[in-house]
């Protein structure tokens, strides 16, 4: 089976930068579509973090401060940063207190812009960008080691 | 007066490293600091908690020449530490050493 | 994905040069704020780099992604609940009273606090030298630290923990690495209802395989280092071993944001601006104002403080800081 692309570029930014423990992509409306967590369950995530997009994204467009960035939501114990990837999906991530934000911003561009081509079908999984543009076939599944990393299915 | 105390630290055990030091130049305490460290731990294996024998309390080691008792200051999971000291044996004796250190320790870490 | 090497070989493959050049620019920049007794935030970056605060040319703090800070052991070991936490910071955080009236409201012992301060200051120091450290930079203080330790640390001493650390895991065979190996419960199973000592439960339950022993270190409020021998020896016990290896790459200058990016939210170093020295020459430290003349606070050990029946409990208590060599003979003899 050929590499997840989408995986593994996730996999990649929790090796670059310090302090990750769990991302999770998924659709604007809070569909999984790739997680990389732990204890955490990645759909609870992916639909809080839907929410906190869009409010985000009304929050910036009302105040006239241009386009949103990032959300974040900062605790004692450590970080969730939420990013839009292209005009229709979201990457999650959750951070512990010593998170490298500064690395962060840097790597998670990078990051962001590879998941958008490959969403949007530049990369060998086309058939994802088929899947979301119609949301009636199911999305791909997801790595075996992580059986909590459930993928939703979209039909 | 500490009767015969050459050197004293307190050590982490976790670590291995001394928190604080006093008392001669020339013995080496780091060295010694970590070997204790290690000796406290094996200890608490097969002696402490579970052996129903209570927690770690001291450890004393003679030689011909000194006396290093090592008492333990602290335990809190994978936490500990150790107050460490060098005696000279010519010029005190276990028990005595063994109260002195004992009146030391409560207020050390006040 | 593989970025593009530059001239320094990374620490963990090249053997002793990598880590010597870390240890040499980091070790130069510390002994020569000693020197000056400069006073600022020293810039390390690297990886993980982070910022040493210090006061008189000693060390108060240190912030890196690499260990987890005091204030973070404090909460997360639970050795200070959280609502008390929460209150003391709102009242003195922004004085920097956050340590003096932790002690006030009997949350933590004074003696108690330099402990913690020091440990996670030697565990700090460790993470940046097992690291790769590209330069050094002083700037102006930007956030001063949480909880600084108080007189500060003398470099000397903290740096010789640091190798002595070093020393220790190189001299192991078979080493776990604190910031690559992620760790998974092994083949062997804790029998069943003994409380292992040492932190080892706390240790199983977080040992999902997706955390290295700096990543627990954050989580449970443990130092590093303690961890990282802990893992060695569950390893040994076939109580752990490890499922994965987090893939570091290296930074280069270029990825760097020209100077003038706003300020991080965390601590960790800013961007700076391009054009770094040559790989392995240090960067020159600007001159700082010198501290005001008097007596170093850094290195003296039980300087007349009345109410000890002891001269050696008098030298062992806090403030008295272990330097390089230890004191003189004041020992109590008879």
């Amino acid at each position: 089976m050929a590499e997840d692309a989408l995986l593994a570029e996730m996999r990649s930014l929790r090796d670059r930068v310090v302090g990750i423990a769990d991302t999770a992509l998924a659709s604007r409306d809070g569909l999984i579509i790739r997680a990389d967590t732990g204890d955490i369950d990645p759909e609870y995530l992916a639909a809080m973090a839907a929410a906190a997009l869009g409010l985000g994204r009304r929050m910036a467009s009302e105040v006239g401060k241009g386009a949103l960035h990032e959300i974040v939501t900062r605790s004692s114990g450590g970080y969730v940063a939420t990013y839009a990837v292209g005009p229709t999906a979201l990457l999650v991530l959750v951070g512990d207190a010593g998170l490298d934000s500064v690395r962060l911003h840097r790597e998670s561009q990078i990051t962001i812009k590879n998941l958008e081509l490959l969403l949007a079908g530049d990369g060998p999984r086309s058939s994802v960008a088929a899947g979301l543009a119609e949301p009636s076939l199911p999305i791909g599944p997801t790595t075996p080691e992580h059986p909590r990393s459930a993928v939703a299915c979209a039909a | 007066m500490t009767a015969g105390a050459r050197a004293a630290a307190v050590i982490d055990v976790g670590t291995g490293m001394v928190v604080r030091a006093a008392g001669e130049a020339g013995t080496d305490l780091p060295a010694a600091a970590a070997s204790m460290a290690d000796e406290a731990r094996s200890a608490t294996g097969s002696l402490g908690p579970g052996r129903g024998g209570g927690d770690l309390d001291e450890i004393t080691v003679t030689t011909t020449a000194r006396i290093h008792l090592t008492k333990v200051l602290e335990f809190r999971q994978g936490d500990a530490l150790l107050l460490f000291v060098d005696f000279d044996r010519a010029l005190t004796n276990q028990a005595l050493a063994g109260l002195q250190v004992g009146e030391l320790t409560p207020a050390l870490l006040a | 994905m593989d970025l593009p090497r530059r001239g320094l070989p990374p620490t963990a493959d090249a053997g002793p040069s990598g880590q010597d050049v870390t240890v040499a620019l980091l070790g130069q920049a510390l002994l020569s704020c000693a020197a000056d007794r400069q006073s600022g935030a020293l810039r390390v970056y690297g990886e993980p780099g982070g910022t040493v605060h210090v006061v008189d040319g000693g060390v108060a703090g240190i912030d890196t992604p690499g260990a987890p800070g005091p204030d973070v052991v404090l909460l997360r070991s639970g050795r200070v609940p959280e609502p008390g936490w929460q209150d003391t910071f709102t009242v003195a955080a922004a004085d920097g009273r956050m340590g003096a009236e932790l002690v006030r409201r009997g949350l933590i012992g004074s003696g108690q606090l330099e402990v913690v301060l020091r440990a996670a200051l030697a565990d700090s120091i460790f993470a940046l030298m097992s690291g790769q450290v590209e330069e050094c930079r002083m700037e102006s203080v930007a956030v001063p630290s949480l909880l600084p330790l108080d007189p500060p640390a003398d470099p000397a001493w903290l740096l010789a923990e640091g190798m002595r650390r070093l020393r220790v895991l190189a001299s192991m065979p078979n080493p776990v690495r604190h910031d690559r190996d992620r760790v998974m419960r092994g083949h062997r199973a804790p029998p069943v209802g003994s409380a292992l000592g040492g932190g080892q439960d706390g240790i199983l339950a977080l040992a999902n395989g997706r955390r290295t022993a700096r990543d627990m270190g954050f989580a449970l409020g443990s130092g590093v280092y303690a961890l990282t021998l802990e893992f060695a020896r569950m390893r040994e016990a076939g109580l752990l071993t490890v499922s994965s290896r987090r893939t570091v790459t290296r930074e280069s200058p270029r990825d760097r944001a020209p100077a003038g990016e706003p300020a991080p939210v965390s601590d960790t170093p800013a961007p700076g601006a391009a054009g770094a020295g040559p790989a392995g020459q240090p960067a020159e430290l600007p001159r700082r104002r010198k501290a005001a003349g008097g007596q170093s606070r850094r290195s003296q050990p039980g300087s007349g403080q009345p109410g000890s029946s002891s001269a050696l409990l008098r030298l062992l208590r806090p403030g008295s800081v272990p330097g390089p060599e230890i004191p003189g003979p004041e020992t109590g003899q008879k």
